[in-house]
C-alpha cells in the first residue's frame, strides 16, 4: 500500500537548495538560542502595536516610559533568571524591591545618592543571603522559604511606611548622582535603562566567560552531577539568591529615585511579572537554561503589552484579563516556534 | 464660610452642566480626547459614578472622546506609569487624582509645560495654590471635611443618646500612603480627640480575609474601641462582619460598637437601611467624573480658568433621607447596586 502509493506518488519537489539551508539554519539558531522566540515576539508586537495605535504608542515619549518600566523589572528579572538557573526560584524579589526602594527614600535626603544606593544594594543581598541560606542549609523548598520572605518583608515595608509615606519633594530632585539613580533621563531614556544595560553586559560576561556560569547551570542541570564534579552546590546557589536580592533592590532604587517616592506597595506582584519574563525569555523553570536577553525582552514584553492596553483606553475590568491572554499566546508562539525548530 | 465659595460655584457648575447650556459650545467643531487617570479600578464600586458622568457627557457632547484609565491594585507606582502612558498619547487634557503630590508632580509638571491642561479631582495637593502642582483646578471633595462633618453628626447623635458616646475610635483604612484617606482620617480624628476619645488609625488593607484578621486582633487588643470608621465603604460590612462575631452590638443604637463610613455606594446606603451603619458621606462622585471634562472642554473652546477649587461635597448621608439617596444611586448603578449590597 505504502509502495504503491509511492509509486502513483509525484516525486516530491525539493524546496530550492538556499531556502532549504536558510529554514534549515534558522531551525538551528532557534533549537540553539532559546530566547529568539521571545525575540520575534517582541518584533511582531511591536509592529503591530505601531500599526494599529495611531502613533499613540509608538513615540517617543511612551518608549521612553517603557524602557524605564523595562528597566527596573528587567534588573529584577536578571537576577530571577540566575536563580532559575540553579533549579530554585525566588518569588520574594517583589518585597526585595520594595524594602530597596525604601531603602533608599530613606537615606537619599541624609547622604549621597551613591552611598543610599549601596545601601539599598546591601539590604537586597542580605535579604538574598537570607533565603539563599535557608533554602541551603534546611533543604527547604526555595518556592516555600522565598513565599514567606515575600509576606515578611512585605509586611516589614507597610511596618516602616505605617501611616506615612518615604518621599523626596520634586523640587530637591536634582544633581548629576539624583539623577544618577534613576531620578531623570538622558535623551530619551531614564538612567534605569543604563544600569540595565550595564547589569545585562557584566551578568552575561560572568555566564559565558567565567567558571561561574558554568557551575551555575551545572548546578541547575544536575545538582548531584555537578557535586560530584568539585562543584559547591550549595555555595553557588547561595551567590545566586545574593544576586538576585542585589538586583531587585537596586530595580527598587531606581524606580524610587524616578518617582521621589515610596510606599509599603512598590514592587507589589513584580515577582510574578519577573518569574513570567524569565519564563517568556527562555528560563527553563526546572533550571540548567537561562538566557538573560531573552528574560530582558521578556520584561520588554510584558511592559509593551501593558502599556498597548492602556493607549489604547481598556477598561480596568477587561485589562487583567487581556494582558493574561497576550502573554498564554505569546507563551504558546514560543513553545510551538521551539518544538518546530527542535523537529527533524 | 470657608468651603461656601467652592460650595457655591460647584453649585453654579452642577446646575450648567445639568441644564445644558453653553449650546455655542456644543456645536464645536473642534474634536477633543480627554484621559482620567484614576486610582479608582473596577473592583471599587465608586468607579461607576465616573464612567457612567463620562459616558453622559460624551452623550452631551459628541465631539469630545473621554477615556477611563485605571488600576485594580492600590499603587501609587502603577498610577504613576499608567499616568505616564496616558501622557504619552498627547490627549487634549488630563484628569488626576493628588494621592500623592511628590510622586505626581514630576509627570503632572512636564505635561502641563508641554501644554496639556490637567484637572485634579477626587484628591487635591494639599500644598498652598503658589507651591502645588499648576492644575487648572480641584474637582472633588474635602476629604479632611468628610471626617470632620462624619465625627461631628455622630457626636451630636452621641449627645442625644441614640449611640454611645466615644471611647476609642479606630479609622480603618485600606491604603496606607493615600493622602486623601489620611485627611478622612485626620478629619474624624480632630472631632474625636476634642470629645475625648482616643484614636488610632489602623492599616487593613484591601483583601477581605486579610482586612478582617486585622481588625479582628486589634478589636481584641483594644477592648475599648467602640466607634469604627471605615474610609472605603465595602470594607464597612468587614467591619461590622468582625464586630458582630465578636458579640460587640455593631448596630445602630445606644450600645457596644458604632460603625461609620463613606460614600454614595450600595454597600453603604444599604448599611445605613439596615441599621448596621450609622452615617456616609457623599463627596458628589458624579461631579467629579463629569466636571473635570466639563471644565476641560471649557478651557480649550472658551478659554475658561477657574479661580478656585471646585468643591462637590461632604453631604451626610444619614437613615433620615436615606431613600433618596438610594433612589438617586439605583438610578446610577442600575441592575448593579444590588449585585453590590455586599450586605
Amino acid at each position: 500500500m505504502v509502495a504503491a502509493a509511492a509509486a502513483g506518488a509525484k516525486p516530491r519537489r525539493e524546496p530550492p537548495k538556499g531556502r532549504a539551508m536558510s529554514v534549515e539554519g534558522f531551525k538551528k539558531t532557534v533549537s540553539r538560542h532559546a530566547e529568539i522566540g521571545i525575540f520575534l515576539i517582541a518584533a511582531l508586537l511591536i509592529l503591530v502595536f505601531s500599526a494599529t495605535s495611531d502613533g499613540r504608542w509608538a513615540n517617543a515619549y511612551n518608549i521612553g516610559t517603557i524602557l524605564q518600566v523595562t528597566a527596573t523589572l528587567g534588573l529584577m528579572s536578571l537576577g530571577v533568571a540566575l536563580v532559575i538557573g540553579t533549579g530554585e526560584i525566588d518569588i520574594s524579589v517583589g518585597s526585595t524591591f520594595g524594602m530597596g526602594a525604601l531603602t533608599y527614600l530613606a537615606l537619599v535626603q541624609q547622604i549621597d545618592p551613591p552611598l543610599a544606593a549601596l545601601a539599598s544594594v546591601a539590604v537586597g543581598a542580605a535579604i538574598g543571603a537570607f533565603n539563599g541560606l535557608l533554602v541551603t542549609r534546611t533543604g527547604t523548598p526555595s518556592l516555600i522559604i522565598t513565599l514567606g520572605s515575600l509576606m515578611i518583608f512585605r509586611g516589614i515595608a507597610i511596618a516602616l511606611t505605617d501611616g506615612f509615606s518615604f518621599s523626596v519633594p520634586y523640587k530637591m530632585r536634582s544633581g548629576v548622582m539624583y539623577t544618577a539613580f534613576g531620578g531623570d533621563s538622558v535623551g530619551m531614556f531614564n538612567t534605569g535603562v543604563f544600569w540595565l544595560a550595564a547589569a545585562l553586559v557584566v551578568l552575561t560576561a560572568m555566564l559565558k566567560l567565567m567558571p561561574f556560569g558554568n557551575r551555575l547551570l551545572a548546578v541547575g542541570g544536575s545538582a548531584a552531577s555537578a557535586h560530584s564534579r568539585g562543584v559547591r552546590v550549595d555555595r553557588v546557589k547561595l551567590r545566586a539568591f545574593i544576586l538576585c536580592g542585589a538586583l531587585a533592590a537596586l530595580g527598587g532604587t531606581l524606580e524610587a529615585g524616578k518617582l521621589g517616592f515610596a510606599d509599603g506597595s512598590m514592587g507589589r506582584l513584580m515577582e510574578l511579572q519577573a518569574i513570567a519574563s524569565c519564563v517568556l525569555g527562555g528560563c527553563l523553570l526546572a533550571g540548567g537554561r537561562i538566557s538573560l536577553a531573552g528574560a530582558v525582552m521578556g520584561a520588554f514584553v510584558l511592559s509593551s503589552i501593558q502599556s498597548y492596553l492602556v493607549v489604547m483606553g481598556v477598561r480596568p475590568q477587561w485589562f487583567m484579563l487581556l494582558l493574561g491572554l497576550i502573554v498564554v499566546l505569546a507563551a504558546l508562539g514560543d513553545r510551538k516556534l521551539r518544538a518546530w525548530a527542535l523537529k527533524r | 464660610m470657608k468651603i461656601a465659595k467652592p460650595l457655591a460655584a460647584a453649585a453654579v457648575l452642577a446646575t450648567t452642566a445639568l441644564s445644558g447650556s453653553l449650546a455655542a459650545a456644543q456645536e464645536s467643531d473642534d474634536s477633543y480626547r480627554f484621559v482620567m487617570v484614576s486610582h479608582i479600578g473596577s473592583n471599587d464600586p465608586n468607579m461607576a459614578w465616573l464612567t457612567l458622568s463620562m459616558d453622559e457627557f460624551t452623550k452631551r457632547y459628541p465631539n469630545v472622546q473621554t477615556e477611563y484609565i485605571s488600576t485594580n491594585q492600590y499603587s501609587i507606582q502603577e498610577l504613576v506609569r499608567l499616568l505616564e502612558q496616558a501622557i504619552a498619547t498627547r490627549p487634549d487634557g488630563i484628569a488626576v487624582p493628588i494621592v500623592s503630590s511628590d510622586a505626581l508632580e514630576g509627570p503632572l509638571r512636564k505635561a502641563i509645560e508641554s501644554g496639556i491642561p490637567v484637572v485634579a479631582f477626587n484628591i487635591a495637593d494639599p500644598r498652598p495654590k503658589d507651591e502645588r502642582i499648576p492644575y487648572l483646578t480641584y474637582v472633588g471633595g474635602d476629604e479632611y471635611l468628610t471626617g470632620q462633618e462624619l465625627g461631628k453628626y455622630a457626636l451630636e447623635q452621641a449627645e442625644a443618646g441614640e449611640i454611645p458616646m466615644p471611647e476609642r475610635v479606630v479609622c480603618a483604612s485600606h491604603d496606607s500612603a493615600h493622602q486623601g484617606l489620611k485627611a478622612r482620617c485626620a478629619g474624624m480624628k480632630e472631632v474625636m480627640e476634642a470629645a475625648g476619645a482616643e484614636f488610632e488609625e489602623l492599616f487593613i488593607g484591601a483583601e477581605p480575609a486579610t482586612a478582617r484578621n486585622t481588625m479582628q486582633s486589634y478589636l481584641q487588643a483594644n477592648p475599648d474601641t467602640n466607634y469604627i470608621f471605615t474610609v472605603a465603604p465595602w470594607s464597612a460590612p468587614w467591619a461590622w462582619g468582625v464586630a458582630n462575631d465578636m458579640g460587640l452590638d455593631p448596630d445602630v443604637d445606644d450600645k457596644g460598637m458604632t460603625i461609620i463610613t463613606v460614600d454614595a455606594s450600595p454597600a453603604a446606603l444599604e448599611g445605613i437601611k439596615a441599621g448596621h451603619v450609622l452615617a456616609s458621606s457623599s463627596q458628589g462622585f458624579w461631579l467629579q467624573g463629569y466636571a473635570p471634562m466639563e471644565w476641560l472642554y471649557w478651557y480649550h473652546e472658551l478659554g475658561y480658568t477657574p479661580q478656585s477649587d471646585i468643591l462637590t461635597g461632604p453631604t451626610v448621608i444619614t437613615a433620615d433621607a436615606i431613600d433618596h439617596w438610594e433612589t438617586m444611586v439605583r438610578k446610577v448603578f442600575g441592575d448593579v447596586y444590588d449585585e453590590q449590597n455586599t450586605w
